[in-house]
């Protein structure tokens, strides 16, 4: 075999070797992008959910129906591109968008201490494409 | 020597190289949500824990100990605590028309020993009431306009709950009125000092107006951090948040004086208030043969005044400015009676 094509069989292993290191290093470099900005859509979604309970504004939507202080807090901790649909059992769902695929669903439970009652709060949450 | 078909796949694989470090890069680029979540990971932290030791506001004032690890929640786990929220909002005092600097500020210069969490990271730390609630001041009238933090107008929504001291020149006293509008008129009196609530719901937010040639002082919990000296005959007005008023004659203590005059309310019977029980909205100090004032705001919020906002609140902790991209994470909050959003910007700093 001569010198010329062990270089060209070499250079060919090397495209492969980079094609190779380049399609992992993608896949994995997305999966964490990818994985954590789900993450961060997820816990401001309970930072939401925090915020409505510690203000007290859970506790006025679920004893009077007045949904404005609920819907000043979604529309101030969450990112302003995203889908919202609030629903907890019983009450009217509050949402800037009636129908989306969700790519977080947070389910959270709660205890009104003015009516004595548990209830579990569903928040949906999409980024707008 | 090479063959030609060689020095092509070099240049190739050059090209190819080039074009695939530059995505990769790219992608790394976009890895700031690590950051993003370390932020939330942090404000969580940091409104969910008393610190430690975990009254360490009283400890810095009585000088037994100083701060290990920072945090603002209070006793009670829905609400994060004045007194230590002003220790890192109020830098100074206001007297005679200058700013004092405050002694029990906390530098952010030395945060990275004191907030143990944070590791080789640029900070601003910023509390801003919920709702933006404006004093415009005229000759014979003041009036309270409110907007939500997404900018809406919410003036005509809200309900009102105005304090408002007032020396009365016919009859030469001092006194402190109610309304629960958002106009008022006062064609003879001269205003001295304003707290104008407003609440939405469950939400509530305070803004002060402030005579520019009052003294201001500092508010911790039952301490009162004064630039003035109180004379002995102490007479301090005490507003609170459930619209009943409270006046009150109240002994003290201090416990230095120098710079500044530190105070200790006690009721007369020496019983220690407990600071669970003073969700004041401010005290006010009035020596009646000096005529001197002192206005003690408890709450970090705006102060209004004839000549627009006094800078004498930083609503902001930290680093002076953030750089160019950062990481942000919010959260809303009850400090007292009232709705603060906390917001933190969090960068990779190389301190």
């Amino acid at each position: 075999m001569r010198r010329g094509q062990i270089y060209l069989i070499g250079a060919v292993a090397s495209i492969g070797f980079l094609i190779m290191f380049t399609v992992i290093a993608f896949s994995f470099l997305r999966l964490q992008g990818g994985s954590t900005s789900m993450d961060v859509l997820f816990k401001k979604g309970i930072s939401a959910l925090k915020s409505m309970a510690s203000s007290g504004a859970l506790e006025d939507y679920l004893s009077s129906g007045d949904d404005e202080p609920v819907r000043i807090i979604l529309e101030t901790i969450l990112p302003p591109q995203t889908y919202y649909c609030l629903t907890i059992e019983d009450q009217n769902s509050i949402y800037n968008l009636e129908s989306f695929e969700p790519e977080s669903t947070i389910q959270y439970v709660y205890t009104s201490s003015f009516l004595n009652r548990t209830y579990v709060i569903t928040l949906k949450l999409a980024v707008r494409k | 020597m090479k063959e030609p078909l060689e020095y092509a796949l070099i240049a190739l694989i050059m090209v190819f190289l080039l074009y695939s470090s530059n995505h990769i890069l790219n992608m790394i680029s976009n890895l700031t949500y690590n950051v993003e979540l370390e932020a939330l990971a942090l404000l969580d932290k940091v409104c969910s824990s008393p610190g430690y030791p975990a009254d360490w506001d009283r400890l810095i004032i009585s000088a037994s100990s100083s701060i290990l690890d920072l945090g603002f929640r209070s006793d009670d786990h829905n609400f994060l605590d004045i007194g230590k929220v002003n220790f890192i909002l109020r830098k100074n005092l206001y007297v005679n028309g200058n700013f004092k600097s405050n002694p029990y500020y906390l530098d952010p210069e030395n945060a990275q020993i004191y907030w143990v969490d944070l590791k080789k990271r640029g900070f601003i730390l910023e509390f801003k009431p919920l709702l933006n609630v404006t004093i415009t001041f005229s000759s014979s009238s003041i009036s309270i306009q409110v907007q939500s933090a997404d900018g809406v107008n919410v003036t005509s929504k809200c309900k009102y709950s105005v304090s408002l001291i007032y020396f009365d020149p016919v009859s030469s006293i001092l006194h402190i009125s109610m309304s629960n509008q958002n106009r008022i008129d006062f064609p003879t009196h001269y205003i001295l000092a304003v707290a104008a609530i407003a609440k939405l719901g469950s939400l509530s937010s305070i803004s002060y107006w402030m005579n520019s040639s009052i003294n201001y002082g500092i508010v911790y919990d039952e301490y009162l951090i004064s630039p003035i000296q109180f004379n002995s005959n102490l007479l301090l007005r005490c507003e609170l948040v459930d619209d009943s008023l409270l006046l009150e004659r109240l002994n003290y203590n201090t416990y230095s004086s120098g710079d500044v005059n530190i105070y200790q309310l006690t009721f007369q019977s020496n019983t220690e208030i407990s600071c669970e029980n003073l969700d004041s909205i401010y005290y006010l100090y009035y020596d009646n043969s000096t005529g001197e004032v002192c206005f003690l705001p408890v709450y970090p919020t705006a102060i209004w005044s004839s000549s627009g906002i006094l800078n004498v609140n930083s609503m902001k902790y930290g680093n002076p400015s953030p750089p160019s991209t950062f990481s942000a994470a919010e959260r809303i909050v009850k400090i007292g009676s009232f709705t603060y959003i906390v917001k933190l910007y969090l960068w990779r700093s190389e301190m």
